[in-house]
């Protein structure tokens, strides 16, 4: 791979400001607005002196930079704080949230992809109008649809009126007792294939249709029109003609030579979008009741539990910006020109 | 390229068969369960039933058993853990005759031991709402079955060992479980928290997941189950019922139509009337013991002048505020004590009458109105006090008096009322405030706000040496002779309606929706335990 060490470093050094910068800001965020934590901490029949006493436990009484040092000091140490809600440790939880929102995520993304890709070459290839406008129609709609509203709608068609979808939750808690389903990775689909039960199989995949799908539309429609306009690009270069000429079949002109010069780009701007998948993730999650860690931070911040909103969110920032390092280097990998 | 074409198929093939076959050897089709699943609008706090004074009070009257249970409606007592009790003359000995037949989860017989080590455990540690025992002296253990509690002086021990909070009873085994070396080693709290269960009640704790669910599993072995006729227990209860946290109201109720839940919480009250058209749901509403109150500034002119007082009163439109501030889900207030408690008495409205109201302000020498604007405030946020606010201002400009609404945070708000005691001008002039109960005495809202021994929140700043002697003698009769604590209370309640130095507006009313197959939930709902859903008692169909 054409990557050199200090490219690396450089790339992990910049990762460490930006989630840096994220964490400060945002520690500073939850500091400034005017909210009153503390009630939360000393719970909802405290006295005044109780009050108080949270106060100085949360060291809220302190100047914003010395509380940012407590936090930064234990930050370092791997103790990223208890929630103020439960007093579970916020590393813990959201190591436990973690794997819901990756398998929606993770399959939202490979979906996309694939199914925009094999869109976008289609639509490229021209089968027909109508064909491609449907296809567009899909990419201009899944691209600008805002992932709130498509979420209620469609949860509102199949979960409530139609009712042939779940409408929300990850799991349907008496099929898991009945059947004695315990999360092991807490991948569920995973965990119910190494127990073999396929009744929470078939069940975990039925609740990740809704959610899939809504998590799906953004990048599908990006890859859908990134993918359609790269390879009408790519479709009136000179060897192209050229291996039309020599006889090739056009199927493998498309998908073996035509699809080389086009994944690269999209890969990356895949993986831009990924933080966007991120923040949808909270939305969709919340709408469908699915506990990942945008439900996790969405709760939290309905409750203002500052330390749970901080940890979440630093965590989103540290995926997001470890994806990108990722696509950057699969970018240099796919394409040989490309030197880091 | 073939060939990993080939090893894909046989691989995939490979995993269909072994899943197909596994299926049917390990899976095998449990006698279906009745699932009942609660959305609840707060995550739970702790698992410790010593210390746990917040929202696991949702499934704490299920896990674990109290001596007695309190039905607030006649003021009776359901037998609990105890099967009976009497007090002595002076109300200072309690003597409590435990069931023989109780078991913990842990198959440990309930002894009175177990009664002895648990409070003893509560009551040092001291947190939550241990407060609640401190009347108590000491335990004693006469015989198994056979507790007294010796009291400092008379309270209704009763309704201490019926509290939603610091009252329930647990295995003394937690010790050996927790690996600690005494009940209050914080070793046994930890191992508690992890979502461990000590027990009797008629549901075990299997699963703790705080932030999202708890499940409670039927425990077979509850001596309820098998008592005929006993009012807290049901053939129909669910095998296992599940508390889920949805915090919500719009997701509770989408959750609540797609069938994914069977009980909601809460959800926006403007849903309600479609709720209760449709014969797929059923709502049920019920009294609570919250009120909220309009204190008003005893000391600081104008409002230190019982005329203008009582005009206030008269000016007030009690059945537009419960309308259009609380969509309906609430009654009209009379006197300080909640209509569901026992001490409440039909007797003590003011009439909505601005007439009178008129001709009381000239009385008092205002027949121009007052020239000055009053301050009223109210906790921020809030919505049910901030429309209440609205409708109180427009209605007392009618009779000459303008009103500041300011909304303020509740420590804000506090920190403004204290100083009324010292200086009362700087203080406000009207407080909205909400109050609800630690015991199920009305000694909390009497004492809690008007007695001039409570600073605190006594903040219409009243002094009625007489009146606070008259509450203190009420609670002491309390256990020992109701009836005679039922006329003192009545009288002090009349000495505040003829003193106004608050109005009471009105006491709020809850409600939950549930899926029409579960039955009985109105009786599986307790003011006394409010959020908790005793599934024990429900009758599930299907």
């Amino acid at each position: 791979m054409p990557v050199s060490k200090t490219y690396i470093i450089k790339r992990v050094i910049l990762l460490i400001l930006v989630v840096l910068g994220v964490l400060v800001i945002t520690f500073i965020i939850t500091r400034i607005i005017p909210a009153r934590p503390e009630l939360l901490w000393a719970g909802p029949h405290a006295t005044i002196e109780q009050i108080e006493r949270a106060r100085q436990e949360l060291h809220l009484n302190e100047p914003i930079y010395t509380q940012l040092y407590y936090y930064l000091y234990d930050f370092f140490r791997g103790n990223w704080g208890v929630s103020w809600r439960t007093r579970q440790p916020v590393l813990e939880d959201i190591l436990t949230y973690l794997p819901a929102t990756l398998e929606l995520a993770i399959t939202a993304f490979l979906l996309a992809f694939l199914l925009g890709v094999f869109l976008g070459m289609i639509s490229a290839r021209g089968y027909g109008r109508f064909t491609e406008k449907i296809i567009s129609l899909i990419g201009i709609i899944g691209a600008s649809m805002p992932v709130f509203w498509l979420g209620l709608i469609l949860q509102t068609i199949f979960g409530i009126w139609l009712q042939i979808l779940p409408a929300g939750n990850r799991i349907d808690s008496k099929l898991a007792l009945a059947t004695g389903f315990r999360p092991i990775t807490n991948f569920y689909i995973i965990d119910s294939l190494i127990q073999l039960n396929i009744p929470v199989l078939i069940d975990v995949l039925k609740r990740m249709i809704l959610p899939v799908t809504v998590l799906m539309m953004y990048p599908l429609g990006l890859t859908i029109r990134m993918t359609r306009s790269l390879a009408i690009e790519v479709l009136s270069e000179n060897y192209v003609k050229a291996l039309e000429t020599w006889g090739l079949s056009s199927r493998i002109i498309s998908y073996k030579y035509i699809l080389k010069n086009v994944l690269a780009p999209i890969i990356t701007s895949l993986g831009l979008s990924f933080g966007y998948t991120l923040t949808g993730a909270l939305m969709v999650e919340i709408i469908f009741v699915y506990p990942g860690i945008g439900y996790y931070i969405g709760m939290a911040l309905l409750s203002l539990d500052y330390p749970a909103v901080i940890g979440g969110v630093v965590f989103i920032a540290i995926i997001y910006s470890f994806i990108n390092l990722v696509t950057d280097l699969i970018h240099a990998w796919i394409d040989p020109r490309v030197k880091l | 390229m073939r060939r990993i074409w080939l090893l894909t198929i046989i691989i995939l093939i490979l995993v269909i068969v072994g899943g197909i076959a596994g299926y049917y050897t390990y899976y095998k089709p449990a006698t279906p369960k009745k699932v009942v699943i609660y959305a609840s609008l707060s995550e739970m706090t702790t698992c410790d039933p010593s210390t746990e004074f917040s929202n696991s009070i949702m499934w704490l009257p299920l896990v674990y058993e109290t001596l007695l249970w309190y039905n607030p409606f006649n003021n009776s007592f359901i037998p609990g853990l105890a099967v009976s009790y009497e007090v002595s003359e002076d109300g200072l000995k309690w003597t409590f005759h435990l069931r023989k037949n109780a078991v913990f989860h842990d198959g440990t017989p309930v002894t009175a031991y177990a009664v002895k080590a648990s409070i003893e455990r509560t009551v040092k540690l001291g947190q939550g709402a241990a407060y609640i025992w401190a009347p108590l002296d000491k335990i004693e253990v006469v015989d198994d079955y056979t507790v007294v509690f010796y009291l400092k002086y008379p309270a209704p021990v009763n309704k201490i060992a019926a509290a939603p909070y610091a009252s329930y009873i647990f295995s003394p085994k937690v010790v050996e479980y927790a690996n600690a070396s005494n009940m209050t080693d914080p070793k046994v709290a930890e191992w508690l928290n992890k979502g461990n269960d000590v027990g009797s009640g008629p549901y075990k704790l299997v699963k703790w997941d705080p932030e999202n669910e708890v499940i409670l599993e039927k425990f077979d072995k509850w001596w309820g189950w098998k008592e005929p006729g006993y009012p807290l227990a049901s053939s129909e209860a669910p095998d296992v019922f599940i508390i889920k946290i949805i915090k919500d109201a719009t997701t509770q109720e989408r959750m609540l139509k797609a069938g994914e839940i069977d009980i909601a919480e809460y959800i926006p009250p403007e849903t309600l009337e479609e709720f209760k058209k449709d014969p797929n749901f059923v709502v049920v509403t019920q009294p609570t013991f919250q009120n909220l109150l309009l204190l008003l500034n005893t000391k600081k002119p104008p409002l230190d002048n019982l005329l203008v007082r009582k005009a206030i009163a008269h000016a007030i439109p009690y059945e537009d505020i419960v309308k259009v501030a609380r969509a309906g889900l609430a009654k009209v207030a009379s006197g300080p004590i909640p209509y569901a408690m026992w001490g409440h008495f039909e007797e003590f409205r003011y009439e909505y009458n601005l007439t009178l109201a008129r001709e009381l302000m000239a009385k008092a020498g205002y027949p121009g109105g007052i020239n000055r604007t009053l301050l009223l405030v109210y906790t921020a946020g809030d919505i049910y006090e901030q429309r209440t606010a609205e409708l109180i201002r427009s209605s007392l400009a009618q009779i000459g008096i303008n009103i500041e609404i300011r909304p303020l945070s509740w420590e804000e708000q506090w920190a403004l009322a204290q100083k009324g005691w010292e200086d009362p001008n700087a203080a406000q002039d009207l407080f909205i405030f909400y109050w609800w109960p630690d015991v199920l005495s009305p000694i909390t809202y009497l004492y809690g706000m008007f007695s001039s021994e409570n600073k605190a929140f006594n903040l219409c700043y009243y002094e009625n040496p007489e009146f606070d002697k008259l509450i203190m003698e009420a609670y002491k009769y309390e256990g020992i002779d109701p009836n005679k604590a039922l006329e003192l209370y009545r009288k002090a309640q009349k000495m505040l309606y003829d003193d106004v130095p608050a109005i009471p507006l009105w006491d709020m009313i809850d409600f939950r929706v549930a899926k029409a197959r579960i039955g009985n939930l109105e009786n599986a709902m307790n003011p006394s335990y409010p959020t908790a859903i005793l599934a024990h008692v429900l009758k599930v169909k299907g």
